[in-house]
């Protein structure tokens, strides 16, 4: 159970790391992109200016141009010099890409223009802003403005024509107008990448407000017309617009989460955010949370199914186990109360037959000296007689029940063996007795197989055999059947004889230690007893059926593991 | 002693030794008795209900007193001593058990099959001999039977 739970917590942390690994990679990687993004464009923006500013300042230490403004200034109607100025701005929106060149007078009158692009009109800021242009003697780049709702947006270069004699008189002011939304902002909104929701953006600070300089992908109207308060500080512009450079995490123009990259471009009043929707950057994370999340509950599953397997197996080798004890338990049981059972049956034996033969031994040595004090010679003989036959007895149940003791101690390993074998083995050992009765055996011809103990079960059927021929009676045509019935659950095997029979109501007897039917038929009374004892020891029991006196009597017994030899 | 007529005992006994020893030490007893006996316990049913070669009563007179072994042949002695005790016509028959077993619980069966006495064979010579005296004394001279 423990390690049950260390390895799912082991699993489930493994989903962690792997998914918060990934997740932590793939957050830089997007945040690297963002600022690679961003320092790009910042150069290019560099460039762009610097590009301009170097026009301007080319512009304003011209000389030869300087001298063809004084000339036309002078003389306006100089038509060469007017022609030659007039060649000069057309250079440029040709070459440039500017979208209007003009001269303008100190009072911002326009003097010259190029044919493109639209006049500016008198209020435009590009006339206003004329004479702090000519007080300050420099180039001025003129930021993004708007000089009405309805213009689009625009970005100028103002640049002083001073005649440099003493004193310096200003002369004129070149105004170089820029179209952003034709050389800046297509270059802003391009990403390397497709993607539905990256964008860079261009502010710049204006008073308590950020003022957004390009059109926004969701909002094309935007440009210096769209403004955010500065106290709106989770907005990633106003972060940019305050000075924050880096990489800022919050909530942009649309509310929406977003992450961007902020710079601010050197020397200028811009500030650039490169910025993509959180949903889009985590659109493949929570794919990966998925295939995570699926990957641990699959391992997780089959973990569980993997144990409920061994468990299930377990529990089934555990129930086996038990059955195999209860089994062996009955087994043993069995055995012991059969044990149990010799042993009183041994014990009786001992207490009755053994004892029998010493109290006719000493009674008729008792009797022996009365009759010799008597000198009766016939009762002395008598007496002997007595005393002899209960020694012999005594003897020879003293060898039979050392007999028995041995067989229940001395079962060799089994072996399988063929009916037929056993049965002539033992017809071998009861040759005798069977040809002066001149007996018939008839074994089965069937190939049957049993297994046991050889020398044992040559000894039932010597025994079962010898107690057949010996109760043949006036039988004139003896006959012993041996054979097996396979009609029942486990083949029986069966010893029949056409002898006297035996009156079944004595049955119980007859399988007793020492226990005789009659008392005059030569024996002890052990051979039933044995064979019994044989039986059982093999697993098997034995009883006999018999119509009665002079119908013949038929043994039966089980052996374990009988079987016809082709099955 | 009493009526003059001998006193018929049934001596119920496989060992034909046994058999030997009962009968010469009831032999010379001053009380005139009659010995029968049979070898196995169906012969001592058989001689008791009369049956098969024991049909005559004459040759086979009712006894007075039944001595009976345990161990026997074909019936065993405690068999035959229920069979007798459940007949209302032997019932009244005292039965003596003399017997080679003293184990305990052929002693126990034997009182509860109602028999009126349980005897072991001594092993010894004179005991034996004691034994059958008295046995002699009690049944023969001084017990009374049922007429």
């Amino acid at each position: 159970m423990a390690l049950l739970l260390v390895v799912s917590a082991g699993i489930v942390l493994a989903g962690v790391f792997w998914y918060d690994g990934f997740a932590g990679h793939y957050r830089r990687e997007v945040e690297r992109q963002l600022s690679a993004i961003a320092e790009l464009k910042v150069d290019d923006l560099m460039r762009f200016r610097q590009e301009r500013l170097g026009d301007a300042r080319l512009l304003f230490r011209n000389g030869e141009f300087r001298d063809l403004v004084r000339r036309f200034v002078q003389a306006p109607g100089d038509l060469d010099a007017r022609g030659r100025l007039q060649a000069w701005l057309e250079q440029y929106p040709d070459a440039y890409h500017y979208s209007r060149a003009s001269l303008l007078d100190p009072r911002g009158v326009s003097l010259l223009s190029t044919s493109s692009g639209q006049d500016w009109g008198a209020t435009s800021l590009i006339v206003r802003s004329v004479p702090a242009v000519l007080q300050a003697g420099q180039p001025q780049f003129l930021d993004f403005f708007r000089d009405a709702a309805e213009d689009p947006p625009a970005l100028a270069l103002l640049i002083p024509i001073i005649d440099d004699r003493v004193p310096p008189n200003p002369m004129a002011v070149v105004a170089l107008g820029i179209d952003p939304a034709a050389v800046l902002y297509p270059f802003l909104s391009r990403w390397p990448v497709p993607s539905p929701t990256a964008e860079t953006l261009l502010v710049r600070r204006d008073g308590a407000d950020v003022l957004f300089l390009s059109p926004l992908r969701f909002d094309p109207d935007a440009a210096v017309e769209r403004r955010a308060s500065l106290a709106s500080t989770r907005t990633p512009a106003v972060q940019a617009a305050l000075g924050y450079e880096g990489i800022f995490e919050g909530i942009d123009y649309r509310g929406g989460n977003v992450l961007s990259a902020l710079r601010t471009i050197p020397d200028s009043p811009w500030h650039l955010v490169a910025r993509i929707d959180q949903s889009e950057f985590q659109a493949p994370l929570q794919e990966r949370l998925v295939v995570t999340v699926a990957v641990v509950v699959a391992l997780l599953l089959s973990l569980a199914s993997m144990l409920w397997v061994a468990w299930r197996r377990q529990r089934l080798h555990h129930f086996r186990q038990l059955a195999d004890t209860a089994l062996a338990l009955q087994a043993s049981d069995r055995e012991l109360k059969a044990r149990n059972a010799e042993l009183l049956r041994f014990t009786y034996a001992v207490s009755h037959d053994l004892r029998s033969p010493v109290v006719t031994i000493k009674s008729f040595v008792g009797f022996l000296e009365r009759d010799l004090a008597a000198n009766d010679a016939e009762r002395v003989a008598k007496d002997i007689g007595f005393i002899r036959n209960a020694g012999d007895k005594m003897g020879r149940l003293l060898d039979e029940l050392l007999e028995l003791a041995r067989v229940g101690h001395s079962l060799h390993p089994p072996v399988e063996m063929s009916l037929q074998s056993l049965v002539a083995d033992a017809v071998a050992l009861v040759a005798g007795r069977i040809a002066t009765r001149e007996t018939e055996v008839v074994v089965t011809r069937d190939t049957w197989l049993v297994t046991g103990d050889r020398e044992r079960l040559v000894e039932v059927f010597q025994n079962l055999l010898d107690n057949a021929v010996k109760f043949m009676g006036g039988q004139p045509l003896p006959r012993v059947e041996i054979g097996v019935e396979s009609t029942g659950p486990q083949p029986v095997i069966f010893v029949r004889d056409n002898g006297v029979g035996v009156d079944v109501r004595h049955q119980s007897k007859l399988f007793g230690l020492f226990e005789k039917l009659d008392p005059r038929v030569e024996g002890t009374g052990i051979g039933l007893a044995l064979v019994r004892r044989i039986i059982e020891l093999h697993g098997g029991r034995v009883w006999l059926e018999s119509a009665g006196i002079g119908q013949g009597t038929t043994f039966r017994f089980t052996l374990a593991g009988t079987r016809r030899a082709d099955a | 002693m009493i009526t003059g007529e001998p006193i018929t005992i049934l001596l119920v006994e496989d060992d034909a030794a046994h058999a030997e020893i009962v009968r010469r030490n009831l032999q010379d007893f001053r009380v005139a008795n009659r010995i029968c006996h049979v070898e196995d316990g169906q012969a001592a049913l058989d001689y008791l209900f009369r049956q098969g070669a024991f049909a005559d009563p004459t040759d086979s007179p009712q006894p007075d007193l039944i001595l009976l072994d345990l161990r026997l042949p074909k019936v065993d002695g405690l068999q035959v001593l229920a069979r007798i005790k459940e007949d209302a016509g032997l019932r009244h028959i005292p039965t003596v058990v003399l017997t080679t077993s003293d184990a305990e619980s052929d002693v126990a069966g034997v009182y509860a099959t109602g028999a009126g006495s349980y005897l072991v064979k001594p092993v010894d010579f004179e005991k034996f001999t004691k034994l059958m005296e008295a046995f002699g004394f009690y049944w023969l001279a001084w017990n009374r039977f049922p007429q």
